[in-house]
């Protein structure tokens, strides 16, 4: 007979963490104590220098909007390829990173957030014009092979049933490769190394492609899924619209992205009808990004409109870090705010006084920089 | 710099003793090993980004680590609950690969486990933090909010519950 002692005894023995798990939290945690120490605020900013070339007077205020680098603030994140403390970043953070989390899942997501990483290298190394080509193709084809395992991850999760899951891991990926892709493609007009980022961007826009079509079953379950969401944001974006007062060319040109939502939102709906989910997914992507896109215009422009210069700045900031939560909730929280890169140049034509001509001169978008930044001409 | 790594041992300290603490107490209210295990992690690194803000006396981390613990296991469930509400009483049984399997998963023994998953979450929480990890009834009554007199009545119900259930003669 088993004696209540017995049992709380058993319980107590029984349930632990493994040798193994204990050992490797144990590395996560004492890096995270020991780079991230009591005086962390103390370690240089990296954008130092960007900081004090932006000339914050002339009526334009600049806003950014710093993307959450999660918990933890590492020394060795800011380093590149060729630094001596990239290979602190890729052979020790980033594997610590990825043992210490358990579930594929969290995985998955550490995954993704390596992926932006790569990517971001890949554009800061461009910027600094630097000529070595290697490490730009070595970088791909990292990039490649992790993009490969994230999507495999997509799979057995809906395998397994979990296709919440699944999508959001989905998404995360599409939303990353989609967001660079473009970025990539800018860049590849102009820098350098213009061929091989344009390389890169095709690959990233064929690796997108193929993950979103999946297989049969996977595809079924995210569109799914994805479906009622679309629906509710597509709802809150139309109210919105309905409930703020605008002026008349704003809401125009938001009544006509609205209409153009619809005409996506009906081929999807025709998609489905007829089981091509893969297809359907693929719009699926491109049409929440754009549904959310829109609400967040309208929230800043509403703002804007109401407040004047630093509460408008203030007010503004939060719409926008808000929308991106909306956003990153959809997709990977950690590349959330690269995808979400606002069009600045339509904030502003929406945001001058009417009538007055405004310069598409707007800086949208250094995601080299971990910034969005958006130039907003305020006030008389 | 010498307060930083005393804080610093003293939160690896702190890992090392309360470590499986947290983890039992996550994986009995998930029953998912994986998601205690994350949630552990969690715990620790929040706890410790408190640390680092507003540096609370140490001697108070076990029972700061518990309110965390219990505060990521509330999203958890706001977030998961249609899925997981009744899933405990397999996951507590679920073998680890790789892990010293010290007992044998006698019948006796799932059976109590079940009988203890089945308490009233108040009943099981009282019990699991006073004769598990250990915690006084005072203890127990600070981290829960409740008088220590209602923990006492508590655990002394859930123990008469789980007698009945499993024919265990009263000592």
């Amino acid at each position: 007979m088993i004696s209540l002692h017995d049992l709380f005894k058993r319980i107590y023995d029984t349930t632990s963490l493994t040798r193994e798990e204990r050992s490797l939290m144990r590395a996560y945690l004492e890096t995270l104590v020991k780079t991230a120490p009591l005086s962390s605020s103390s370690i240089p900013s990296p954008f130092h220098s960007f900081f004090s070339s932006v000339r914050m007077y002339n009526a334009v205020a600049v806003l950014l909007v710093v993307v959450s680098l999660g918990a933890t603030s590492f020394i060795a994140e800011g380093a590149l390829p060729g630094d001596t403390l990239y290979a602190l970043k890729t052979g020790v953070s980033e594997r610590i990173e990825r043992a210490a989390a358990f579930s594929k899942e969290k995985k998955a997501r550490v995954d993704i957030k390596h992926i932006e990483e790569r990517l971001r290298e890949v554009e800061l190394l461009a910027v600094l014009e630097n000529t070595d080509t290697r490490t730009i193709e070595e970088i791909t084809a990292d990039i490649e092979a992790r993009v490969e395992e994230t999507y495999e991850k997509v799979h057995e999760l809906a395998g397994e049933g979990d296709v919440e899951a699944a999508d959001t891991i989905s998404s995360g990926v599409a939303s990353v490769l989609s967001a660079h892709r473009d970025i990539l493609e800018a860049q590849g007009q102009s820098a350098a190394r213009g061929e091989q980022l344009l390389a890169l961007s095709k690959a990233l826009a064929t690796q997108s492609r193929a993950q979103v079509q999946g297989t049969e079953d996977t595809a079924a379950r995210i569109a799914h899924a994805r479906e009622a969401r679309i629906v509710a944001a597509r709802k809150a974006f139309a109210d919105a619209l309905e409930e703020e007062t605008l002026r008349d060319d704003v809401r125009t040109e938001l009544t006509e992205e609205q209409a153009k939502i619809e005409v996506l939102y009906n081929e999807v709906t025709t998609l489905l009808t007829q089981e091509r989910y893969g297809e359907a997914n693929e719009i699926y992507e491109h049409l929440e990004r754009r549904i959310y896109l829109a609400q967040a215009l309208l929230t800043s422009v509403v703002y804007i409109a109401e407040k004047t210069n630093k509460e408008a700045i203030i007010q503004f900031g939060k719409a926008s870090a808000h929308t991106t939560t909306a956003v990153a909730k959809q997709a990977e929280p950690e590349s959330a705010s690269t995808s979400f890169a606002l069009d600045g140049a339509a904030l502003m034509r929406m945001s001058a006084p009417a009538g007055d001509v405004v310069a598409p001169s707007a800086s949208i978008g250094n995601p080299v920089l971990r910034f969005i930044i958006i130039d907003v001409e305020m006030g008389p | 710099m010498e307060r930083s790594q005393k804080y610093q041992e003293a939160f690896l300290s702190a890992y090392d003793a309360y470590a499986d603490m947290v983890f039992r107490l996550c994986y009995s209210k998930t029953g998912n090993r994986e998601e205690a295990r994350d949630m552990t992690q969690e715990t620790f690194v929040r706890v410790w980004q408190r640390l680092e803000k507003e540096e609370p006396a140490i001697e108070n981390l076990k029972a700061f680590l518990f309110t965390v613990a219990r505060n990521l296991i509330k999203d958890y469930y706001k977030k998961k609950k249609p899925v997981l509400a009744h899933d405990l009483p397999e996951g507590i049984l679920e073998q680890v690969p790789g892990h010293p399997v010290s007992f044998g998963a006698s019948v006796e023994y799932e059976l109590a486990v079940k009988a203890l998953t089945r308490l009233p979450d108040v009943y099981r929480e009282a019990v699991a933090l006073h004769l598990i990890e250990g915690f006084s009834v005072q203890e127990v009554a600070a981290l829960l909010g409740e008088r220590p007199n209602t923990i006492s009545v508590r655990i002394k119900r859930a123990l008469a519950k789980l007698r009945m259930e499993l024919n265990i003669e009263t000592p």
